[in-house]
C-alpha cells in the first residue's frame, strides 16, 4: 500500500467502477470511471483540464486528460487503444485495480471565464479534455452566458460521448456535431464557401471538417473564449478561421500533449523549449503557444 | 560517532596535510561514512585508503551515479494482492572524495532538478548528508572548459571541503561548510590560507551568456552542419554530469527508472507515432539549447559545467563549444 505520501512516483490504488465503450474498431475508445480506494492517499482535488498518470501495474503508466469536471465528484478518463498500456486497460473489467497519481499540470482557468460566452471546439479524442470544461459549464450553467459546442470526428461512429452530447440541447447548450465523410442525415456544408452555408432549421448534424463548421456557425468573438482541442492540423486551421471571425490569441485556449514519464518536470521528454507540458501545461493560451519554438 | 575535530573553533578552517595524514583521515572516516573515490573509469567505494589517487584525470563516468544511479528500482508490486510498495534506497552518510569542481557543481544542478516542487525521495535519500570533498585541478583536463561556464579549476562554490595540492609534499584543506567541518581531523595542522596558482585555460571564450544569442537561433542552418555528423549514440548525454533525463518502465513485479537520452528518437515519440523531434538535427539542437538556454530561462543557471566529457568522448568529434560559438552573430 501507499505508505509514503510524499513519494510523487507512488500511485494511489484505484478501482475501475464503470467502463463505457465509446467507439469501436482498431483504435477503439473506452471511458473509465475510477474510485481511489487507497486509504493512505491524499484527497483527490483537480481542475478541469488537468491530467492523471494511470498505472497498469506490470505494464506501465500513461498520462490521460481527466474527462470530467470536479463538480461531478468522480474521476473519468477516456482511452484510445493504441499502445501497450492502453491495450491492457481495454482488457480490464469493472472492479479491476489500477494506480492513479496526480492530478498534474495547469488546467483551464474556468473561473476567469464567468460571465463569458463559451465556445468549445473539438476533434476526435480531443473531446476528452474539453468534456471537463463542458461538465463544469453544465454544472455551473448560470455562471456562463451562451455555450456552444462544435465537435467533429471522421464518421458518426467515431464521435466520443455521442449519446451524452445529443441531449445537451436541454442544458441550454448549442451543439453542432460534424463528420468528415458524407452519411445519410448529415447535412453537407458549403464545401467551397463554408461561411455561405444555409442551414436547414433544427439541423445539428453536418458533414464537413471542424474548421469549416466554425466558419459556417460564425460564433461571435465579443466576450467569448474559444477552447480548441484535437489533432494539430485541426487546431491550426480552426485557429486561422477563428481569427477570420475576429477572435484574438488571448481569447483562444488549447491543450498540448507530449510523451511523458514522470509528470513532474524531471524526466525531461515533454519539453517544448523551456516549457514542460506536464507541469506548465497541458492548457495554454494561444498567445503562449505562439511564443513556443516549433518543437511539437 | 567519532569526533575528528579538535573543537568548535570554526575560525580554524584552513589546514595543511600530506598524503599520509590524508590516508589516516580516510581510514578514520570509513568508520562512519561510505567513501566514494575515483577508481579507474568511475567513482567506487573506497576499500583501501592507501591506494587513494590524489592526482587523477577526471573519470569517464561522472560521479552523479552515486546520487542518481543508471538503473534503480522505484517500487515493487504484487498485483494479485493489490500491494504496491516504494523501494527507497538505504540512507547512508557518504563522502564523495576527490570529486572535481565541475562534477561537484553538476550535483548542485541535479539538486535543482530533483528537489523543487516535487521532491524526488530516491534522489534526496541518496544525496542528503553527502559530503563533497572537492579536489582542485592543478591542470586543465583535455577539452575542459569549466572557466567558460562560470566555474574554475579551483572552484569551491559547491564544495563542503576543498582540497588543493600545493606541492609534492602538501595539500591545503579548507573546511567550507558545517557539513564539511564535521569531518575535521586532528592530525591536520592549522595553516594560513594560500591562494594556489591555478592553471591557465586553453579555451578562453566565455559561454555564460550564450543564452543571449541562442534565444533567437532556434532556426539556423548551423544546426544541420553539426547534427549531420551525429550518430545518435547518446554518449554525450549518458556521460554528462548534469543530464538527468530518465525513463520509467515496468517488469512484472517492479517499476524501474533508467537513464534515458534526448538523442534517441524513441525518447519523444508518441504512441500515435507522431514525433516532435524526429530528426537528429532537432535532438542535437534540443540538447545544446537545454544546456545553454532552456535551463537558464527556468533556473537562472547554465546546465553545462564545462567538464569536457561530451567533447572528449564523442566518437564523431562533435564539440558543443563550437556549436554554441557558431550561433553567435
Amino acid at each position: 500500500m501507499n505508505s509514503d505520501k510524499k513519494n510523487p512516483y507512488l500511485p494511489a490504488l484505484a478501482r475501475i467502477v464503470k467502463i463505457t465503450p465509446e467507439t469501436e474498431g482498431e483504435r477503439a475508445i473506452k471511458t473509465f470511471r475510477a474510485e481511489i480506494i487507497d486509504e493512505n492517499a491524499d484527497s483527490f482535488n483537480f481542475q478541469p483540464g488537468q491530467t492523471i498518470m494511470v498505472s497498469v501495474f506490470g505494464k506501465g503508466e500513461s498520462m490521460f486528460a481527466i474527462s470530467t469536471s470536479p463538480t461531478r465528484k468522480n474521476i473519468e478518463f477516456s482511452v484510445m487503444r493504441v499502445g501497450r498500456v492502453t491495450l491492457k486497460l481495454h482488457q480490464l473489467e469493472e472492479g479491476s485495480i489500477i494506480g492513479i497519481r496526480g492530478p498534474y499540470g495547469r488546467g483551464f482557468p474556468v473561473e476567469d471565464w464567468y460571465g463569458k460566452n463559451i465556445l468549445l471546439i473539438a476533434g476526435g479524442i480531443g473531446m476528452a479534455p474539453l468534456r471537463s470544461v463542458l461538465h463544469y459549464v453544465i454544472d455551473e450553467r448560470e455562471k456562463f452566458r451562451d455555450v456552444t459546442l462544435i465537435y467533429g470526428a471522421r464518421t458518426s461512429k467515431d464521435l466520443v460521448y455521442r449519446n451524452e452530447l445529443e441531449t445537451l440541447q436541454s442544458d441550454d447548450i448549442n451543439v453542432w456535431l460534424s463528420i468528415d465523410t458524407e452519411e445519410e442525415g448529415w447535412f453537407k456544408v458549403n464545401w467551397d464557401k463554408p461561411e455561405e452555408t444555409v442551414f436547414p432549421p433544427e439541423t445539428r448534424h453536418f458533414t464537413g471538417f471542424v474548421p469549416m463548421i466554425v466558419l459556417a456557425v460564425k460564433p461571435e468573438p465579443e466576450n467569448t473564449v474559444a477552447i480548441v482541442c484535437g489533432p494539430p492540423v485541426m487546431i491550426g486551421f480552426t485557429v486561422q478561421n477563428l481569427e477570420k471571425l475576429g477572435f484574438g490569441d488571448k481569447q483562444i485556449y488549447s491543450t498540448l500533449e507530449n510523451k511523458m514519464k514522470c509528470g513532474i518536470g524531471k524526466c525531461g521528454r515533454c519539453n517544448i523549449g523551456s516549457v514542460y507540458v506536464c507541469k506548465d501545461g497541458p492548457v495554454f493560451r494561444y498567445d503562449e503557444i505562439r511564443k513556443l519554438p516549433s518543437d511539437f | 560517532m567519532t569526533s575528528y575535530f579538535r573543537g568548535d573553533n570554526l575560525a580554524e578552517n584552513v589546514f595543511r596535510a600530506n598524503r599520509d595524514s590524508i590516508i589516516k583521515w580516510l581510514k578514520n572516516l570509513t568508520e562512519d561514512y561510505e567513501i566514494w573515490a575515483p577508481a579507474r573509469e568511475r567513482f567506487e567505494i573506497l576499500e583501501e585508503p592507501e591506494k587513494i589517487s590524489l592526482e587523477y584525470e577526471n573519470t569517464i563516468i561522472p560521479p552523479k551515479e552515486i546520487v542518481f544511479p543508471q538503473t534503480e528500482k522505484l517500487m515493487e508490486f504484487n498485483i494479485s494482492n493489490n500491494e504496491v510498495r516504494a523501494t527507497l534506497p538505504e540512507s547512508r552518510k557518504k563522502v564523495i572524495f576527490g570529486i572535481r569542481p565541475c562534477d561537484a557543481r553538476a550535483i548542485r544542478i541535479l539538486d535543482i532538478v530533483f528537489r523543487g516542487d516535487y521532491e524526488d525521495p530516491y534522489y534526496t535519500t541518496r544525496k542528503n548528508g553527502t559530503v563533497l570533498v572537492v579536489l582542485t585541478c592543478n591542470e586543465y583536463c583535455e577539452e575542459g572548459f569549466c572557466n567558460a561556464t562560470g566555474g574554475s579549476p579551483g572552484d569551491s562554490d559547491s564544495a563542503d571541503i576543498l582540497m588543493t595540492k600545493l606541492d609534492d609534499e602538501s595539500f591545503q584543506i579548507e573546511f567550507l561548510t558545517e557539513k564539511g567541518r564535521e569531518l575535521g581531523f586532528d592530525d591536520f595542522e592549522a595553516a594560513e590560507k594560500v591562494e594556489p596558482e591555478l592553471p591557465e585555460p586553453e579555451y578562453t571564450k566565455n559561454l555564460e551568456n550564450a543564452d543571449g544569442w541562442l534565444s533567437y537561433k532556434f532556426v539556423s542552418p548551423e544546426w544541420d552542419k553539426f547534427a549531420r555528423k551525429c550518430i545518435s549514440c547518446g554518449i554525450c548525454t549518458f556521460l554528462c554530469p548534469t543530464c538527468h533525463c530518465f525513463d520509467i518502465t515496468d517488469t512484472k513485479n517492479r517499476r524501474i527508472r533508467t537513464w534515458d537520452s534526448c538523442q534517441f528518437s524513441e525518447y519523444t515519440v508518441h504512441t500515435s507515432s507522431h514525433n516532435p523531434r524526429p530528426e537528429k538535427v532537432h535532438r542535437v539542437r534540443n540538447r545544446v539549447l537545454h544546456k545553454f538556454l532552456y535551463f537558464k530561462e527556468r533556473n537562472n543557471e547554465l546546465m553545462c559545467v564545462g567538464c569536457g566529457r561530451c567533447v572528449r568522448l564523442c566518437p564523431e568529434g562533435i564539440d558543443i563549444r563550437e556549436i554554441v560559438e557558431s550561433m553567435e552573430d
